[in-house]
């Protein structure tokens, strides 16, 4: 892929990533909070819009995936840091909205208190890196290539 | 008032991001990653100069001329050639390789291994999330600079100094876990899920469950 493709792409997709997620409303910690809730804070209206967003999204995607795409992929192996990792990152996820991509939205909204989750995902990631070199030693992979 | 999305244009968008960025890149991409790989800049560009300069490097060759140099002293090059063709050694209890035959047909054949996005791109990525960001709040007339969370923040976790590091703990539990699940809401979620990755089932389903337990006991408890 030439120099070009490759910045172009990241570059849209970065974008349409960041429109469509402002769009569905994980920018508000309210309309979040309604995803993991099933419904409205002010107990007025039960609501899944959220979740299914969410869930539909990963539905589409994997029916594409399954039936058009069907190109095999690679998955990392299930590691002992995975039920752990998954706990810290759900309570940090609720108590501060931050999804690392979330908090990037937010002060993107003009919640300019996300620059304070945004740090700490930077010093979690941070921790984390160290942690491991030093006492955990598990390969965890990523997602992202 | 907010004018967001119904639930299956944000599905549709949600997932056209997701496999789209796969048909682009033949890849699936993950936040958390990317800002692990920018805040590790210094060494990811190390390892990519490193990288561009083995990529043209025919190691068949190399290793060829390798072996046939240290060999030429033991015997030679055509007794040698003759030897390991007929894999026949006069040694005792050696075990001999089989021969090494490189040639540039098989090094041709040989697919290459898939290559990461330069840390550059990622923070291309990681900008342009923002900038999407930006013009859908500033679009949709739902920018507004403020200095707090949103009523729904101070209705449901905190409305006064606490918001300051309960915010600062969050984002470190959100980094530090995503790292050590390997992955987040877009590369677990949206992409291992859809892929039906077993680690990304089961991280999805800690995280989200996790989330969903502590989301009730602030709204409905405390």
């Amino acid at each position: 892929m030439s120099t070009r493709r490759l910045y172009f792409g990241k570059a849209l997709f970065g974008l349409m990533l960041g429109w469509v997620v402002t769009r569905i409303g994980f920018g508000d910690f309210g309309e979040l909070n309604q995803m993991f809730t099933f419904g409205d804070y002010t107990f007025t209206n039960q609501s899944l819009r959220m979740f299914f967003s969410f869930a539909g999204g990963v539905g589409l995607a994997l029916i594409v995936f399954q039936t058009v795409l069907r190109h095999p992929s690679q998955a990392p192996r299930i590691h002992r840091g995975v039920i752990p990792g998954g706990l810290l990152f759900g309570l940090g996820w609720a108590i501060s909205g931050g999804c690392p991509a979330i908090p990037v939205i937010q002060v993107s909204s003009g919640y300019l208190p996300a620059l304070v989750t945004i740090a700490g995902v930077l010093v979690g990631i941070r921790l984390c890196r160290t942690a491991n070199a030093r006492w955990f030693h598990l390969d965890r992979g990523s997602c992202s290539i | 008032m907010n004018t967001y999305w119904p639930w299956w244009a944000g599905a549709i968008g949600l997932a056209s991001v997701t496999v789209g960025h796969y048909v682009y890149f033949r890849n699936s991409f993950g936040v958390s990653g990317s800002l692990e790989r920018i805040l590790n800049w210094n060494r990811e560009r190390e390892v990519e100069r490193a990288d561009a300069l083995l990529a043209d490097f025919d190691f068949d060759a190399a290793l060829a001329e390798f072996s046939t140099a240290e060999l030429a002293s033991v015997a030679t090059q055509q007794s040698l050639t003759e030897t390991i063709n007929t894999r026949t050694i006069n040694t005792p209890a050696i075990n001999t390789p089989a021969p090494y035959a490189p040639t540039s047909q098989k090094s041709a054949q040989r697919q290459p291994a898939p290559t990461t996005s330069p840390v550059a791109a990622q923070a291309v990525f990681i900008a342009f999330v923002f900038l999407g960001g930006l013009f859908a709040s500033l679009t949709s007339g739902n920018f507004k600079l403020r200095n707090n969370m949103g009523d729904a923040y101070a209705a449901i976790v905190t409305d006064d100094w606490k918001m300051w590091p309960m915010l600062l703990i969050g984002g470190i539990c959100v980094g530090f876990g995503t790292r050590l699940c390997g992955g987040c809401s877009s590369g677990h979620g949206l992409n291992g899920c859809s892929r039906l990755h077993p680690i990304s089932l089961l991280a999805t389903s800690v995280f989200f469950g996790t989330a969903v337990v502590v989301s009730t006991v602030l709204l409905r408890i405390l």
